[in-house]
């Protein structure tokens, strides 16, 4: 059974998050400040953190910088702040995700699984990812479209590299900018649109329905390929 | 255009009759020797009228006498007389000691007086200077400043009337009295209007008047400038009070609206297996959500309308006795478990206030009180009068609020309450305060004697 950690200050939120996941088969800690929620997670070492931004004494993304020199446990953030800045700024300090109060737990409960499935995959990335008719060989460095090889620029085959090993993380611009363009970028969101729009175009993505490469409006871009587990 | 061309030519004669005058008294006194029949006397008295003349006139006059005293003294006291021919040797030595004499003499007091008139003219100058400075200086807004300036200046400068303009707003000084030609000094933005009395405005005030003005003009910007900066703070606080507020609102909605979500979608989520106990949890917290939604609405609601000036006070003559009863009554579900104890003085006249927020004010700090103590301790709830103010005081034993948030309490959406099941709006206190506040009256915050918090607030008797 997976953990979750949910930090958290407000009581009665705390406790239908309590019920809630509990009824989907998680256990539950709970922590009701920042430095209370970074005791618990290097003592209990939950699977998943469930973190609110809007903390009393140190806020969620100190807590989340904090959290983030010891472990890289899957964070998604809770947050009642509608304001495009906080997300990226929890994204960035290293969130895997995001819900915005209030939620639907069924939501809340998809983004969990998501980030919980994503751990093993980290740790050993297959050397292959399937991805529909997509298959990206990260040993041969090669992508293929129904068994035909697409050309990638180098730049192209970074970017997807990037984003399908991490399946289901929402990448901020700043965070896929600098780690395939290099440290001095990080505002150039306009590159990503370009690139972007090319990976969509050469492996038969829809930008309007799509399969591969999901737009999260002003904030970044999402893996969201089918688990190849989950293939026939 | 036209008025500083009058003022032109009304400054510009001064003093053309001294010369005259001196010329009329060096004639009375030639006539004066003649008559006496005597020279040497005639010589000195002539000497002694230069001098005085050159003192109590001017430099102008005395050299007129001068010339004049030579003349009357060669025509009329030397040989040949009646003629301008010297026979003498020692009359043209008399003569030119005379004339050497009286233009030194002349020369020197003219001069010593003109060094006089300077050191005074300058220390009237720094005086003014400093006057006028000093009400600058003393002014916050330009409207006193210029209406100091216009008193200074009528003041230093001997005027009847003094207008000082800036723009939009002017000031006037005046005083009764028979006015002479006007004169307009522009520097800057500003324009003073001076209306001397009958006898002009000299060049050396008129020199003068312009450096003040121009001077007033620098202190005039620069305290308008002070002036629109502080505003531009005040406005840019209010704003960013009003922002917070809104943010903070929406914040403290979300909250109770996210649980209220939560359970509710567990509740109908067909893959979530909940026991009958599970059930009830969340049905209990939608129920409770719910009611905390209400009530924050219900606050924000009152908090808005008393901020936008919106609740008028009905002012009618209460007793605070029967407020303080009507709350503990009220609250008396809430306040089982504690024992509720009323002391209110004898003394105490009738209070002016509006009886629904009053008892809103007693409600919100009686059930504060009531939420925070632990249960069988006492709230004592005492009214006395202090001054021509009604105090009241309700003191609690519970966990008390540390100096450093006393004041921060009565905030909106601060809650100091750390208890895991902590579910209070934030706005009650900032309700009571807004509702004292707009009484005329004060609330704090202090310790209880033992421990515990205290909340008292202070009304007035009479409406100020």
């Amino acid at each position: 059974m997976s953990s979750v950690l949910v930090i958290e200050d407000d009581a009665p939120l705390r406790r239908a998050l309590r019920t809630s996941l509990r009824a989907r088969d998680l256990e539950v800690v709970e922590a009701t400040t920042g430095e209370e929620g970074l005791v618990v997670a290097a003592d209990r070492r939950p699977d998943a953190v469930l973190l609110d931004l809007g903390l009393p004494g140190i806020d969620g993304i100190e807590t989340l910088r904090r959290l983030r020199t010891f472990s890289d446990v899957p964070v998604v953030v809770l947050t009642a702040r509608d304001r495009q800045v906080d997300k990226i700024a929890a994204l960035d300090a290293g969130a895997d995700d995001y819900v915005t109060k209030p939620f639907d737990t069924e939501e809340l409960l998809a983004r969990i699984r998501a980030v919980l499935r994503r751990v093993p995959q980290v740790h050993a990335a297959p050397p292959v990812i399937h991805a529909g008719a997509v298959v990206i060989d990260l040993g041969r460095r090669q992508v293929t479209l129904d068994d035909e090889v697409v050309r990638l620029t180098r730049t192209e085959l970074a970017l997807l590299e990037l984003l399908a090993t991490n399946p289901g993380k929402l990448l901020t611009h700043e965070y896929l900018l600098r780690r395939v363009w290099g440290q001095g970028y990080g505002s150039e969101s306009n590159y990503l649109r370009v690139y972007v729009g090319q990976l969509r175009r050469k492996l038969h993505d829809d930008a309007g329905s799509p399969r591969l490469i999901l737009t999260e409006p002003g904030i970044g871009y999402r893996w969201i390929a089918e688990e190849p587990e989950s293939r026939p | 255009m036209t008025r500083q061309d009058a003022v032109k030519i009304a400054l510009a004669p001064v003093g053309a009759a001294a010369p005259v005058g001196a010329a009329a008294l060096v004639a009375a006194a030639t006539a004066v020797g003649r008559a006496l029949g005597v020279d040497l006397t005639a010589a000195a008295l002539l000497l002694l009228l230069v001098v005085l003349v050159a003192t109590l006139v001017g430099r102008m006059a005395g050299a007129v006498a001068t010339v004049l005293g030579f003349l009357a003294l060669n025509y009329y006291f030397t040989d040949p007389r009646e003629s301008l021919d010297v026979n003498k040797g020692d009359d043209l030595v008399a003569l030119a000691a005379f004339a050497v004499a009286s233009g030194v003499l002349g020369w020197t007091i003219t001069r010593l007086s003109q060094l006089r008139d300077e050191a005074e003219r300058r220390r009237r100058e720094s005086q003014i200077r400093l006057d006028l400075t000093s009400r600058i200086l003393a002014g916050e807004d330009p409207d006193t400043v210029l209406a100091g300036a216009a008193d200074a200046l009528l003041t230093l400068f001997d005027l009847v009337e003094c207008t000082v303009r800036a723009g939009a707003i002017e000031a006037t000084a005046r005083v009764p009295g028979a006015a002479g030609p006007r004169v307009i000094v522009q520097t800057g933005g500003l324009e003073v209007e001076l209306v001397p009395t009958a006898r002009a405005l000299s060049g050396n005030d008129r020199a003068l008047a312009e450096a003040l003005v121009a001077g007033l003009a620098a202190a005039v910007d620069r305290i308008r400038l002070e002036a629109e900066a502080r505003e531009a703070r005040v406005e840019a606080q209010v704003g960013r009070t009003r922002s917070s507020f809104l943010s903070a609102v929406t914040h403290n909605l979300r909250t109770p609206l996210a649980s209220i979500k939560a359970a509710a979608s567990t509740l109908r989520a067909p893959e979530a297996r909940l026991d009958a106990h599970d059930r009830a949890e969340l049905l209990e917290t939608v129920y409770d959500e719910t009611d905390r939604l209400e009530r924050l609405v219900t606050n924000i609601l009152e908090l808005s309308r008393i901020r936008a000036g919106a609740l008028e006070v009905h002012r009618e003559l209460v007793d605070v006795r029967d407020l303080a009863q009507g709350a503990v009554r009220r609250l008396r579900p809430l306040a089982r478990a504690h024992r509720v104890r009323l002391d209110v003085a004898a003394d105490i006249p009738e209070l002016p206030a509006d009886v629904e927020m009053m008892d809103q004010v007693f409600g919100n700090l009686l059930e504060n009180a009531l939420r925070f103590a632990p249960p069988g301790s006492e709230i004592l709830v005492t009214a006395r009068r202090v001054g021509d103010e009604a105090e009241v005081r309700i003191a609690d034993h519970g966990p008390g609020v540390a100096p450093e948030d006393r004041e921060r309490i009565f905030d909106e959406f601060v809650r100091i309450d750390a208890r895991p099941d902590a579910t209070g709006t934030g706005l009650g206190l900032a309700i009571v305060r807004a509702l004292v506040t707009a009484h005329d009256g004060r609330v704090w915050s202090e310790e209880t004697p033992g421990g515990g918090a205290t909340f008292v607030f202070s009304l007035p008797f009479t409406r100020r």
